[in-house]
């Protein structure tokens, strides 16, 4: 044990984590830095990555959609299936998925291996709290990047439905606008904001907490980064059925 | 002041109570039959890590039982100086030595920073290209003289440092002792150090705390560290 970190259980590292954001207010500016590279990393990075999700998911939906659809007639119902997949489910599934696979993974093994380097060691010299330092930018980075790359997301993909409707049955751009935007409520906006702001919150923190536990062996890194995806899915799974029963129940 | 402090480790390092006086010395050597030992008591006296048990007390306070913002307080008037690593690697030699300064020093302007990192750069006969480079692409030796400047320059009242002339490139040793000695016998900065075994520092050390077989030993100035600390006879070396 160094200093303290590594002995603090989840919970207790959720806390502190939640704690300092609140009473280390000295040292924001050199955190700012810090935020902004991880935002650079985890959302402009990953554009390329998501725009390729994003497009393939909306056209899929279109074609599988028209052809389903057509064969029952319920054509009409087209717009009512891409609102309640895409902005409620998969864009937040996908690019969370997308963003634990690329940063829960990088941040995890950045600390890990900066544990092992004496670095939060380092930081802690100073006078600075390694979660202050480390983990709070990070985690307000993902935050802000799965959020803003959930909106993304949900544009490219509703740009690539457009766009394989307009070739398939010539539906002008106003049209598919007005039929998605009389199907889409302010709700289903929300529910994407509050998912995407957990699960950005909450992989920041799983990646950030399994990378403060490596202790002194490398090969503890790997293990940390494993456990990483899985518990960053395994939660997001979890708080996405929790959230969604709640919407259905209390807002639609 | 240590009070009655033991301390543990991963691995075998481990040593019994001891209880230690610090106040008016300047240069603090600890020296032990395995090196973890020695860098475990000086993480403890720096509070970077926990004893097993007792209090390491500076201004009558544990340094474990301040709040956090206490803490914080107390380290910014502290430099520790790592063996191995201890640089930001995602970060840049400057970016690196500029962290504590910016810290310790948030009103100083950049002409004031630089300036005193090019004096240290300048003292320790570094390169001022090296600000440049990424922590990747030093040498140990490099990576161990940017801790030193990193360390100093914000100015520390208190410095601990693991192995002192360990990595230090043989023409750069004598200046780094040198430096060493000049502040803590010359301007009173106290220093802390840790080495396995031998270390010319031991003979300038106002005190030092030997510990062999996890037994540790307190000698002090005014006992006359040259006649009651024989570092050869203590370790059972051979001449």
């Amino acid at each position: 044990m160094i200093h303290g970190i590594q002995n603090l259980n989840f919970f207790d590292f959720l806390a502190t984590v939640v704690s300092e954001f609140f009473s280390r207010r000295e040292i924001k500016n050199i955190t700012i830095t810090v935020a902004l590279r991880q935002i650079l990393f985890t959302g402009y990075e990953a554009l390329s990555i998501i725009t390729l999700a994003a497009v393939a998911v909306g056209a899929v939906i279109v074609l599988q959609g028209n052809s389903v659809l057509a064969s029952f007639s319920q054509s009409p119902m087209y717009y009512s299936i891409l609102v309640a997949i895409i902005p409620r489910e998969l864009s937040i599934l996908l690019t969370s998925l997308i963003v634990i696979a690329r940063s829960g993974t990088a941040i995890s093994t950045e600390i890990g291996n900066m544990n092992i380097n004496n670095e939060t060691l380092a930081i802690y010299s100073f006078g600075i709290s390694p979660i202050a330092y480390l983990a709070i930018p990070r985690v307000i980075a993902m935050i802000i990047s799965v959020v803003c790359l959930t909106v993304y997301f949900n544009f490219a993909a509703f740009m690539s439905s457009w766009f394989i409707n307009y070739l398939s049955d010539g539906v002008i751009p106003s049209h598919f606008i007005y039929e998605l935007f009389t199907t889409m409520s302010i709700t289903d906006l929300l529910m994407a904001i509050i998912k995407s702001s957990l699960f950005g919150f909450f992989i920041g923190v799983i990646a950030c907490y399994n990378g403060f536990k490596v202790q002194s062996s490398i090969t503890e890194v790997p293990q940390r980064t494993i456990k990483t995806v899985v518990n960053s899915v395994s939660v997001m799974v979890v708080l996405d059925i929790i959230i969604t029963s709640l919407f259905y129940l209390y807002l639609y | 002041m240590l009070n009655e402090v033991s301390g543990y480790d991963t691995d075998s390092a481990s040593f019994a109570p001891i209880t230690a006086d610090f106040s008016g010395l300047n240069l603090i050597g600890i020296v032990a039959d395995l090196e973890e030992t020695a860098v475990s008591l000086l993480r403890i006296i720096a509070g970077l890590m926990r004893p097993a048990a007792g209090e390491v007390l500076y201004d009558g306070s544990d340094i474990y039982s301040l709040t956090e913002e206490k803490r914080s307080k107390m380290m910014r008037k502290t430099g520790y100086i790592f063996d191995t690593g201890g640089l930001i690697s995602n970060l840049m030699v400057m970016e690196n030595v500029c962290i504590p300064y910016d810290f310790v020093h948030p009103g100083n302007n950049y002409e004031q920073k630089m300036e005193r990192i090019r004096s240290l750069l300048h003292i320790f006969d570094i390169d001022e290209n090296i600000l440049q480079k990424r922590p990747s692409m030093l040498n140990k030796g490099e990576v161990k003289m940017i801790n030193y400047v990193r360390t100093y320059a914000p100015q520390p009242e208190i410095v601990f440092i693991e192995a002192p002339l360990s990595k230090v490139n043989k023409l750069r040793e004598h200046i780094v002792e040198q430096f060493i000695l000049d502040l803590a016998l010359g301007e009173g900065v106290t220093h802390f150090f840790a080495a396995q075994r031998f270390s010319s520092l031991v003979n300038y050390a106002d005190a030092i705390i030997a510990i062999k077989k996890e037994e540790a030993t307190f000698f002090k100035k005014e006992d006359d560290i040259r006649n009651s600390f024989n570092f050869r006879e203590f370790f059972d070396l051979e001449d």
